[in-house]
Protein backbone atom coordinates (compact mmCIF):
# COMPACT_ATOMS: atom_id res chain seq x y z
CA UNK A 1 0.00 0.00 0.00
CA UNK A 2 1.17 3.31 -1.24
CA UNK A 3 0.97 6.51 1.31
CA UNK A 4 -0.34 9.20 -0.84
CA UNK A 5 2.76 11.77 -0.64
CA UNK A 6 0.75 14.57 0.98
CA UNK A 7 -2.42 12.43 2.21
CA UNK A 8 -2.04 13.42 5.55
CA UNK A 9 -1.62 17.51 4.83
CA UNK A 10 -4.50 20.31 5.15
CA UNK A 11 -3.24 23.27 3.00
CA UNK A 12 -5.62 26.17 3.68
CA UNK A 13 -4.88 29.14 0.52
CA UNK A 14 -6.51 32.28 1.21
CA UNK A 15 -7.17 33.17 -2.31
CA UNK A 16 -5.49 35.93 -4.57
CA UNK A 17 -3.28 35.55 -7.72
CA UNK A 18 -2.37 32.56 -9.71
CA UNK A 19 0.58 31.93 -8.12
CA UNK A 20 -0.71 30.87 -5.07
CA UNK A 21 -3.78 29.29 -6.76
CA UNK A 22 -1.19 27.18 -8.80
CA UNK A 23 0.92 26.56 -5.33
CA UNK A 24 -2.20 24.75 -3.58
CA UNK A 25 -3.28 23.05 -6.33
CA UNK A 26 -0.12 21.44 -6.56
CA UNK A 27 -0.10 20.44 -3.37
CA UNK A 28 -3.87 18.94 -4.07
CA UNK A 29 -2.64 16.95 -6.53
CA UNK A 30 -0.38 15.66 -4.72
CA UNK A 31 -3.08 14.30 -2.10
CA UNK A 32 -3.27 17.08 -0.04
CA UNK A 33 -6.76 18.30 1.65
CA UNK A 34 -6.77 22.19 -0.15
CA UNK A 35 -9.29 24.67 0.94
CA UNK A 36 -9.51 27.53 -0.66
CA UNK A 37 -10.86 30.30 0.93
CA UNK A 38 -12.31 33.55 -0.41
CA UNK A 39 -12.70 33.94 -4.06
CA UNK A 40 -9.15 36.03 -5.31
CA UNK A 41 -8.70 37.68 -8.14
CA UNK A 42 -10.38 37.56 -11.16
CA UNK A 43 -7.62 36.01 -13.27
CA UNK A 44 -6.97 33.51 -10.41
CA UNK A 45 -10.51 31.81 -10.86
CA UNK A 46 -8.78 29.48 -13.95
CA UNK A 47 -10.22 26.42 -13.48
CA UNK A 48 -6.89 25.10 -14.10
CA UNK A 49 -5.10 26.48 -11.19
CA UNK A 50 -8.42 25.37 -9.01
CA UNK A 51 -9.09 21.86 -9.26
CA UNK A 52 -8.62 19.63 -6.10
CA UNK A 53 -9.38 22.02 -3.60
CA UNK A 54 -12.63 22.52 -1.06
CA UNK A 55 -13.99 25.88 -1.26
CA UNK A 56 -15.31 28.33 1.27
CA UNK A 57 -16.70 31.77 1.09
CA UNK A 58 -15.16 32.97 3.95
CA UNK A 59 -14.24 36.64 3.73
CA UNK A 60 -11.50 37.38 6.25
CA UNK A 61 -11.60 41.19 6.76
CA UNK A 62 -12.78 41.49 10.44
CA UNK A 63 -12.30 40.18 13.37
CA UNK A 64 -15.15 37.67 13.29
CA UNK A 65 -14.19 36.06 10.00
CA UNK A 66 -10.34 36.30 11.13
CA UNK A 67 -11.05 34.11 14.18
CA UNK A 68 -12.84 31.84 11.75
CA UNK A 69 -9.89 31.65 10.11
CA UNK A 70 -7.54 31.26 12.36
CA UNK A 71 -9.88 28.17 14.16
CA UNK A 72 -9.47 26.86 10.66
CA UNK A 73 -5.69 26.80 10.90
CA UNK A 74 -5.50 25.45 13.88
CA UNK A 75 -6.73 22.61 11.96
CA UNK A 76 -4.17 23.31 9.10
CA UNK A 77 -0.60 21.93 7.91
CA UNK A 78 0.37 24.96 5.62
CA UNK A 79 -1.20 28.49 5.26
CA UNK A 80 -0.40 30.19 1.40
CA UNK A 81 -1.36 34.27 0.82
CA UNK A 82 0.16 37.33 -0.85
CA UNK A 83 1.50 39.51 1.82
CA UNK A 84 -0.51 42.51 0.47
CA UNK A 85 -3.59 40.95 2.11
CA UNK A 86 -4.44 40.34 5.67
CA UNK A 87 -3.94 39.15 8.05
CA UNK A 88 -0.16 39.73 8.55
CA UNK A 89 2.07 36.20 9.14
CA UNK A 90 2.96 37.05 13.07
CA UNK A 91 -0.72 36.97 13.53
CA UNK A 92 -1.16 33.51 11.88
CA UNK A 93 1.82 32.07 13.27
CA UNK A 94 0.77 32.71 17.21
CA UNK A 95 -2.11 30.12 16.25
CA UNK A 96 -0.13 27.27 15.49
CA UNK A 97 3.31 26.48 16.71
CA UNK A 98 3.41 23.78 14.06
CA UNK A 99 2.07 26.03 10.83
CA UNK A 100 4.13 26.50 7.58
CA UNK A 101 2.90 30.34 6.70
CA UNK A 102 3.87 31.36 2.97
CA UNK A 103 3.42 34.81 2.13
CA UNK A 104 4.36 35.96 -1.47
CA UNK A 105 4.79 39.55 -2.26
CA UNK A 106 5.29 41.25 -5.79
CA UNK A 107 3.82 41.43 -8.82
CA UNK A 108 3.09 38.41 -10.80
CA UNK A 109 3.33 38.28 -14.81
CA UNK A 110 2.32 35.71 -17.66
CA UNK A 111 5.26 33.91 -17.39
CA UNK A 112 6.03 33.89 -14.27
CA UNK A 113 3.22 32.44 -12.52
CA UNK A 114 3.73 28.82 -13.19
CA UNK A 115 7.32 29.01 -12.10
CA UNK A 116 6.41 30.66 -8.75
CA UNK A 117 3.54 28.15 -7.99
CA UNK A 118 5.27 25.08 -8.44
CA UNK A 119 8.86 26.42 -7.02
CA UNK A 120 6.43 27.64 -3.78
CA UNK A 121 5.15 23.88 -3.53
CA UNK A 122 8.24 22.94 -3.79
CA UNK A 123 9.19 24.79 -0.30
CA UNK A 124 6.22 23.77 1.26
CA UNK A 125 7.28 20.27 0.46
CA UNK A 126 10.77 21.14 1.61
CA UNK A 127 9.46 22.78 5.01
CA UNK A 128 6.72 20.27 5.48
CA UNK A 129 10.13 17.56 5.33
CA UNK A 130 12.15 20.29 8.24
CA UNK A 131 8.67 19.98 10.26
CA UNK A 132 8.92 16.17 10.41
CA UNK A 133 12.68 16.44 11.94
CA UNK A 134 11.59 19.37 13.87
CA UNK A 135 8.37 19.69 14.79
CA UNK A 136 8.29 23.30 14.22
CA UNK A 137 6.49 25.01 11.50
CA UNK A 138 8.27 27.88 9.56
CA UNK A 139 7.61 30.81 7.69
CA UNK A 140 8.27 31.00 3.81
CA UNK A 141 8.38 34.39 2.00
CA UNK A 142 8.50 34.64 -1.53
CA UNK A 143 9.14 37.06 -4.05
CA UNK A 144 6.90 37.18 -6.50
CA UNK A 145 8.97 39.33 -8.79
CA UNK A 146 11.70 36.76 -9.31
CA UNK A 147 10.80 33.28 -10.67
CA UNK A 148 11.05 33.39 -14.24
CA UNK A 149 12.08 31.12 -16.66
CA UNK A 150 14.54 31.13 -19.08
CA UNK A 151 13.36 32.43 -22.86
CA UNK A 152 9.73 32.43 -22.49
CA UNK A 153 7.93 31.33 -26.20
CA UNK A 154 4.21 32.13 -26.70
CA UNK A 155 2.23 29.14 -27.06
CA UNK A 156 -1.25 28.09 -28.34
CA UNK A 157 -3.70 26.87 -25.80
CA UNK A 158 -5.35 23.46 -27.21
CA UNK A 159 -8.02 22.09 -26.48
CA UNK A 160 -6.55 18.60 -26.35
CA UNK A 161 -6.24 16.51 -23.32
CA UNK A 162 -8.50 18.41 -21.38
CA UNK A 163 -11.08 16.05 -19.13
CA UNK A 164 -14.52 17.43 -18.23
CA UNK A 165 -14.83 17.82 -13.91
CA UNK A 166 -18.22 17.62 -13.27
CA UNK A 167 -19.47 20.42 -10.24
CA UNK A 168 -22.38 19.43 -7.94
CA UNK A 169 -24.46 21.01 -10.06
CA UNK A 170 -23.87 19.06 -13.03
CA UNK A 171 -22.23 21.65 -14.96
CA UNK A 172 -18.60 20.38 -16.64
CA UNK A 173 -15.50 22.35 -16.40
CA UNK A 174 -12.77 21.46 -18.78
CA UNK A 175 -9.22 21.09 -17.49
CA UNK A 176 -5.88 20.04 -18.11
CA UNK A 177 -5.63 17.04 -15.76
CA UNK A 178 -2.61 16.83 -13.80
CA UNK A 179 0.83 16.35 -16.11
CA UNK A 180 2.93 14.08 -13.65
CA UNK A 181 1.78 10.30 -14.00
CA UNK A 182 2.73 8.36 -10.56
CA UNK A 183 3.18 4.91 -10.77
CA UNK A 184 1.66 4.21 -6.96
CA UNK A 185 -0.75 6.88 -6.51
CA UNK A 186 -2.00 8.06 -9.98
CA UNK A 187 -3.07 11.84 -9.70
CA UNK A 188 -5.99 12.64 -11.05
CA UNK A 189 -9.00 15.48 -10.94
CA UNK A 190 -10.47 14.41 -7.54
CA UNK A 191 -12.27 17.82 -7.03
CA UNK A 192 -13.30 20.01 -9.80
CA UNK A 193 -12.62 24.04 -9.10
CA UNK A 194 -14.74 25.03 -6.49
CA UNK A 195 -17.43 28.28 -6.72
CA UNK A 196 -16.67 30.15 -3.50
CA UNK A 197 -18.60 28.74 -0.56
CA UNK A 198 -19.36 25.33 -2.49
CA UNK A 199 -17.73 23.09 0.86
CA UNK A 200 -19.05 26.37 3.37
CA UNK A 201 -21.10 23.28 5.21
CA UNK A 202 -17.98 20.83 4.67
CA UNK A 203 -15.51 23.55 6.64
CA UNK A 204 -17.51 25.16 8.91
CA UNK A 205 -19.71 22.63 10.31
CA UNK A 206 -17.44 19.28 9.24
CA UNK A 207 -14.41 21.70 10.49
CA UNK A 208 -15.22 23.93 12.69
CA UNK A 209 -18.22 22.00 14.45
CA UNK A 210 -20.43 25.29 13.95
CA UNK A 211 -24.13 25.12 14.42
CA UNK A 212 -26.43 25.37 11.97
CA UNK A 213 -27.72 28.14 13.61
CA UNK A 214 -24.18 30.16 13.28
CA UNK A 215 -23.76 28.97 9.73
CA UNK A 216 -27.21 30.80 8.85
CA UNK A 217 -26.68 33.91 10.77
CA UNK A 218 -23.15 34.26 9.01
CA UNK A 219 -24.59 33.77 6.13
CA UNK A 220 -27.05 36.67 6.88
CA UNK A 221 -24.60 39.07 7.97
CA UNK A 222 -22.99 38.68 4.61
CA UNK A 223 -20.03 37.05 6.59
CA UNK A 224 -20.15 33.98 4.50
CA UNK A 225 -21.83 33.72 0.93
CA UNK A 226 -25.83 32.86 1.20
CA UNK A 227 -26.37 29.01 0.83
CA UNK A 228 -27.37 28.35 -2.66
CA UNK B 1 23.46 24.48 0.91
CA UNK B 2 20.78 24.69 3.78
CA UNK B 3 22.76 23.09 6.91
CA UNK B 4 19.52 21.63 8.24
CA UNK B 5 18.56 20.07 4.88
CA UNK B 6 16.76 16.97 5.42
CA UNK B 7 17.33 15.75 2.02
CA UNK B 8 21.37 15.44 3.62
CA UNK B 9 21.16 11.54 3.45
CA UNK B 10 19.05 11.44 0.30
CA UNK B 11 21.16 10.22 -2.87
CA UNK B 12 19.83 11.18 -6.18
CA UNK B 13 21.48 9.67 -9.61
CA UNK B 14 20.98 12.31 -12.54
CA UNK B 15 21.24 10.17 -15.83
CA UNK B 16 19.50 12.93 -17.62
CA UNK B 17 20.71 14.11 -21.21
CA UNK B 18 18.34 17.17 -21.11
CA UNK B 19 18.03 20.66 -19.51
CA UNK B 20 14.73 19.28 -18.11
CA UNK B 21 16.09 16.85 -15.74
CA UNK B 22 19.31 18.13 -15.18
CA UNK B 23 16.90 21.14 -13.98
CA UNK B 24 15.45 19.00 -11.72
CA UNK B 25 18.03 17.04 -10.20
CA UNK B 26 20.02 20.36 -9.75
CA UNK B 27 17.07 21.47 -7.12
CA UNK B 28 17.74 18.73 -5.45
CA UNK B 29 21.31 19.31 -5.08
CA UNK B 30 20.89 22.83 -4.32
CA UNK B 31 18.26 21.39 -1.69
CA UNK B 32 21.04 19.71 -0.21
CA UNK B 33 21.11 16.22 -1.50
CA UNK B 34 23.41 14.11 -2.63
CA UNK B 35 23.40 14.44 -6.24
CA UNK B 36 25.75 12.16 -8.82
CA UNK B 37 25.60 12.92 -12.66
CA UNK B 38 26.20 10.15 -14.73
CA UNK B 39 28.40 11.25 -17.79
CA UNK B 40 29.25 9.33 -20.72
CA UNK B 41 33.20 8.95 -20.73
CA UNK B 42 33.55 11.70 -23.70
CA UNK B 43 31.33 13.97 -20.82
CA UNK B 44 27.50 14.76 -21.05
CA UNK B 45 26.51 16.58 -24.16
CA UNK B 46 24.83 19.23 -21.68
CA UNK B 47 28.52 20.54 -21.00
CA UNK B 48 28.95 22.61 -24.74
CA UNK B 49 25.41 24.43 -22.76
CA UNK B 50 25.67 27.56 -21.26
CA UNK B 51 23.98 26.63 -18.86
CA UNK B 52 25.96 23.66 -17.82
CA UNK B 53 27.68 25.69 -14.88
CA UNK B 54 24.72 26.16 -13.35
CA UNK B 55 23.30 23.31 -14.33
CA UNK B 56 25.62 20.94 -12.48
CA UNK B 57 26.64 23.13 -9.71
CA UNK B 58 26.81 20.76 -6.07
CA UNK B 59 26.62 17.65 -8.26
CA UNK B 60 29.10 15.32 -8.20
CA UNK B 61 30.36 13.24 -12.08
CA UNK B 62 30.94 10.20 -12.20
CA UNK B 63 31.96 8.47 -15.81
CA UNK B 64 30.16 5.24 -17.22
CA UNK B 65 30.29 3.53 -20.38
CA UNK B 66 26.40 2.39 -20.15
CA UNK B 67 26.61 0.91 -23.87
CA UNK B 68 28.63 -1.88 -22.29
CA UNK B 69 27.61 -4.50 -19.77
CA UNK B 70 29.94 -3.78 -17.38
CA UNK B 71 28.74 0.15 -17.27
CA UNK B 72 25.14 -0.88 -16.84
CA UNK B 73 26.17 -3.22 -14.10
CA UNK B 74 28.18 -0.61 -11.91
CA UNK B 75 24.77 1.59 -12.91
CA UNK B 76 22.57 -0.96 -11.19
CA UNK B 77 25.02 -1.56 -8.21
CA UNK B 78 24.41 2.04 -7.55
CA UNK B 79 20.65 2.54 -7.89
CA UNK B 80 20.79 0.11 -5.08
CA UNK B 81 22.18 2.89 -3.24
CA UNK B 82 20.25 5.70 -4.73
CA UNK B 83 16.68 7.48 -3.89
CA UNK B 84 15.61 9.22 -6.19
CA UNK B 85 16.63 8.87 -10.05
CA UNK B 86 15.98 11.32 -12.67
CA UNK B 87 16.49 10.24 -16.66
CA UNK B 88 15.12 11.90 -19.91
CA UNK B 89 16.19 8.91 -22.11
CA UNK B 90 13.68 8.15 -24.90
CA UNK B 91 10.48 6.53 -23.79
CA UNK B 92 11.48 2.51 -22.96
CA UNK B 93 15.19 2.83 -23.36
CA UNK B 94 15.83 2.04 -19.63
CA UNK B 95 13.74 -1.19 -20.00
CA UNK B 96 15.77 -2.10 -23.26
CA UNK B 97 18.82 -2.08 -21.36
CA UNK B 98 17.35 -3.60 -18.28
CA UNK B 99 17.13 -0.97 -15.81
CA UNK B 100 13.36 -0.15 -16.40
CA UNK B 101 10.94 0.43 -13.34
CA UNK B 102 9.99 -3.21 -13.17
CA UNK B 103 13.83 -4.22 -12.52
CA UNK B 104 14.01 -1.73 -10.20
CA UNK B 105 11.21 -2.66 -8.50
CA UNK B 106 13.06 -5.78 -7.60
CA UNK B 107 16.18 -4.12 -6.57
CA UNK B 108 14.74 -1.55 -3.91
CA UNK B 109 11.95 -0.89 -2.10
CA UNK B 110 12.18 2.44 -1.32
CA UNK B 111 13.14 4.33 -4.50
CA UNK B 112 11.70 7.29 -7.21
CA UNK B 113 12.34 6.94 -10.79
CA UNK B 114 11.44 10.37 -12.89
CA UNK B 115 11.10 10.43 -16.39
CA UNK B 116 11.32 13.66 -18.37
CA UNK B 117 10.83 11.71 -21.48
CA UNK B 118 12.39 13.90 -24.94
CA UNK B 119 10.38 16.55 -26.66
CA UNK B 120 12.36 18.16 -29.27
CA UNK B 121 10.06 20.77 -30.15
CA UNK B 122 9.70 22.05 -26.29
CA UNK B 123 10.46 25.62 -25.64
CA UNK B 124 13.32 26.18 -23.62
CA UNK B 125 11.03 27.53 -20.55
CA UNK B 126 8.74 24.53 -21.17
CA UNK B 127 11.95 22.15 -19.98
CA UNK B 128 12.71 24.07 -16.81
CA UNK B 129 9.32 24.00 -15.94
CA UNK B 130 9.12 20.71 -16.27
CA UNK B 131 11.79 20.05 -14.34
CA UNK B 132 10.54 22.25 -11.60
CA UNK B 133 7.34 20.15 -11.56
CA UNK B 134 9.16 16.66 -11.63
CA UNK B 135 11.26 18.04 -8.34
CA UNK B 136 8.15 18.74 -6.49
CA UNK B 137 6.79 15.34 -7.24
CA UNK B 138 9.54 13.86 -6.95
CA UNK B 139 10.33 15.39 -3.65
CA UNK B 140 7.01 14.42 -1.92
CA UNK B 141 7.29 10.86 -3.08
CA UNK B 142 11.00 10.66 -1.70
CA UNK B 143 9.07 12.12 1.96
CA UNK B 144 6.36 9.42 1.71
CA UNK B 145 9.31 7.05 0.74
CA UNK B 146 9.81 6.71 4.31
CA UNK B 147 6.90 5.04 5.10
CA UNK B 148 6.25 3.53 2.18
CA UNK B 149 6.74 -0.32 0.93
CA UNK B 150 6.71 0.33 -2.99
CA UNK B 151 8.83 2.24 -5.49
CA UNK B 152 7.04 4.92 -7.17
CA UNK B 153 7.75 6.40 -11.10
CA UNK B 154 6.66 9.32 -12.10
CA UNK B 155 6.56 10.82 -15.68
CA UNK B 156 6.14 14.31 -17.15
CA UNK B 157 5.45 15.56 -20.08
CA UNK B 158 6.83 18.73 -20.93
CA UNK B 159 4.73 19.72 -23.51
CA UNK B 160 1.70 18.74 -21.19
CA UNK B 161 3.28 20.88 -18.45
CA UNK B 162 3.73 23.95 -21.26
CA UNK B 163 0.04 23.38 -21.76
CA UNK B 164 -0.86 23.92 -18.35
CA UNK B 165 1.54 27.02 -18.44
CA UNK B 166 -0.20 28.57 -20.90
CA UNK B 167 -3.32 28.06 -19.39
CA UNK B 168 -2.67 29.69 -15.79
CA UNK B 169 -1.29 32.34 -17.65
CA UNK B 170 -4.00 33.62 -20.14
CA UNK B 171 -5.71 36.10 -18.17
CA UNK B 172 -2.32 37.27 -16.97
CA UNK B 173 0.00 40.55 -18.44
CA UNK B 174 2.73 39.44 -20.39
CA UNK B 175 6.35 40.23 -19.04
CA UNK B 176 8.14 42.75 -20.99
CA UNK B 177 11.25 40.72 -21.29
CA UNK B 178 11.92 37.11 -20.47
CA UNK B 179 15.40 35.95 -18.17
CA UNK B 180 17.68 34.78 -20.61
CA UNK B 181 20.10 31.71 -19.67
CA UNK B 182 19.08 30.02 -15.81
CA UNK B 183 16.34 30.45 -13.71
CA UNK B 184 15.40 32.87 -11.04
CA UNK B 185 13.83 31.23 -8.89
CA UNK B 186 12.67 32.89 -5.28
CA UNK B 187 13.95 31.14 -2.38
CA UNK B 188 14.33 27.53 -4.01
CA UNK B 189 17.92 28.13 -5.44
CA UNK B 190 21.61 28.78 -3.82
CA UNK B 191 24.69 29.85 -4.69
CA UNK B 192 25.17 26.80 -6.15
CA UNK B 193 28.55 24.77 -5.79
CA UNK B 194 31.75 23.94 -7.60
CA UNK B 195 31.11 22.23 -11.19
CA UNK B 196 32.85 19.07 -11.42
CA UNK B 197 35.16 18.08 -14.27
CA UNK B 198 33.76 14.76 -16.04
CA UNK B 199 34.10 11.75 -14.10
CA UNK B 200 35.90 13.64 -11.05
CA UNK B 201 34.27 11.49 -8.39
CA UNK B 202 34.41 8.40 -10.57
CA UNK B 203 37.26 6.80 -7.92
CA UNK B 204 36.01 8.34 -4.71
CA UNK B 205 32.30 6.99 -6.00
CA UNK B 206 32.86 3.45 -7.47
CA UNK B 207 36.08 2.67 -4.23
CA UNK B 208 33.25 4.20 -1.76
CA UNK B 209 30.19 3.04 -2.32
CA UNK B 210 30.16 0.03 -4.01
CA UNK B 211 33.95 -0.87 -2.77
CA UNK B 212 35.57 -1.03 -5.84
CA UNK B 213 39.22 -1.80 -5.72
CA UNK B 214 41.98 -0.54 -7.17
CA UNK B 215 42.73 -2.61 -9.50
CA UNK B 216 39.32 -2.97 -10.57
CA UNK B 217 39.14 1.16 -11.35
CA UNK B 218 42.29 0.06 -13.34
CA UNK B 219 40.43 -2.26 -14.88
CA UNK B 220 37.44 -0.39 -15.42
CA UNK B 221 39.18 2.77 -16.91
CA UNK B 222 41.69 0.75 -19.28
CA UNK B 223 38.62 -0.90 -20.89
CA UNK B 224 37.00 2.86 -20.93
CA UNK B 225 34.40 1.81 -18.68
CA UNK B 226 34.56 4.86 -16.62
Amino acid sequence: MYRTPLGHIRAVELASGVAVAYAARLLGDLGAEVIRVGSGRAESQVADANYNKYGCSLEPRDAESRELLSRLLARADVVLYEASGTPSPDELTTADKGLIVVTLSGSETASNAPAVGASTAAQVILALWRRRQSGTGSQLAIDVGAGAMPSARPRAIGEDGRVLAARADGSLVPVLPPHFRMSENPTSVRLPPPVPGEHDDYVLRGLLDLSETTIADLQRRGIIASAS
Amino acid sequence: MPEDSPLESLRVLDLSLDVSGAFCARLFAASGADVIAIEAPGGSPLRSRDAWDYLAAGKKSLTLDLTSEDGRDLLRALMEETEVIVETFPAGHLESIGLGFEELRRLKRRIVLVSLPPDEGASAEARWQAGLEAFLAALASAMAGDANDNPQHIEISISESAAVSAALTQNLSPTANASAGVPDLPGLDDEGGPTPAPGEHTESILSGELGATAAQLADLRQRRVV
